[in-house]
């Protein structure tokens, strides 16, 4: 039973380490219907020594992707473009409802229907990380 | 002036702390006549706002982050109010587009995705902008990139309509399932008596 649990829990909370940089709480919700843009809400860690810069963000399944920030100005919610995030040392950076999260726009045909949206986080120093991330249905 | 200063400062994170879900209006505010639509032709007016609670929102189909995640948990706040009120009392929900070129068709079916009695509604930018000043919000159409797309500005709060026709509060974000339901269900309590009085 504690197998069972501690791997729906994996299933649930997919996470990817790299040399030092860790992935966590990854998902895309599904979206309505009449809806062009998806959202990805993930954590990122570095665990390492020096800052690290996400630069590019792109996911083969979608024509255009950008990374938001809301924000909340007198009561009114815009976007914001963010050309970067910088993840101190030490630092996670937060990727959720209402702050940040990587918009994806012009989605191909079956993203629905596989159930996954790779990502790929490109960074300042030229590494490059690949995972893919869980569509959440509503319920 | 200094020791009042350094306790706002203080005082600052605590309010903040408190969460607030929602704003009572000292003066509710009347609903002039308007029409909106939905898919099917069915219509929105102000005379649906009569004898029930309605929660409005302002939003559009495209949008990422803030309309999915409001409208869920307005989901949440609502089955909670269920709770709470009498089953007459439980608000309506309404989405309203305020990008009727892209959504007319769709506004509908993105409601319901949510919640199969939520209405999506939109119209006319006449009649949109009639409930939008009504209800003291915004909204703005931003300048479409190269590739034709455009963000919409727009208030994140939502609007509390009561039996009487009036807006007699704002929902604030984070929209707290149960603190909202509380709200909504003191603010009914509230009216009731002003009724009585």
């Amino acid at each position: 039973m504690k197998k069972f649990i501690a791997a729906a829990a994996l299933l649930l909370s997919a996470q990817w380490s790299y040399a030092d940089i860790i992935v966590d709480n990854a998902y895309v919700p599904q979206v309505p219907p009449g809806s062009m843009a998806y959202a990805a809400y993930l954590s990122i860690t570095n665990s390492g020594a020096e800052a690290r810069t996400v630069v590019g963000i792109s996911s083969p399944v979608f024509g255009m992707t950008h990374l938001h920030h809301t924000m909340m100005k007198d009561g009114v919610s815009s976007m914001k473009s963010m050309d970067k995030l910088v993840i101190e040392p030490g630092n996670t950076v937060t990727l959720q409802p209402g702050g940040m999260h990587i918009m994806l726009m012009k989605p191909a045909e079956d993203v629905m229907a596989a159930g996954m949206v790779p990502i790929k986080l490109e960074f300042k120093d030229g590494e490059i990380i690949e995972f893919n991330v869980s569509i959440r249905t509503l319920n | 002036m200094k020791k009042i200063l350094s306790l706002v400062v203080l005082l600052c994170p605590l309010l903040s702390l408190a969460q607030v879900q929602g704003i009572p209006l000292d003066k509710p505010r009347l609903i002039p006549e308007f029409v909106l639509s939905d898919k099917e032709g069915g219509t929105f007016t102000q005379s649906d706002l009569q004898d029930r609670w309605t929660l409005v929102m302002f939003g559009f189909n495209s949008c990422p982050d803030v309309c999915p995640f409001t409208m869920r948990n307005l989901e949440a706040a609502v089955a909670e109010t269920s709770l709470r009120v009498r089953p007459d009392n439980v608000p309506d929900v309404v989405f309203v587009s305020v990008d009727p070129a892209r959504d007319k068709d769709k506004v509908t079916d993105y409601a319901r995705f949510f919640h199969p009695d939520f209405r999506g509604v939109t119209g006319e930018r006449e009649q949109i902008d009639k409930l939008v000043k009504a209800t003291d919000s915004f909204y703005r159409l931003m300048n479409p990139d190269s590739k034709g797309y455009y963000d919409v500005q727009h208030s994140a709060f939502v609007s509390v309509i009561g039996p009487d026709g009036k807006m007699r509060a704002k929902l604030e974000p984070p929209f707290h399932a149960g603190k909202t339901a509380e709200f909504l269900a003191r603010l009914q309590i509230s009216y009731r008596r002003e009724l009585l009085n």
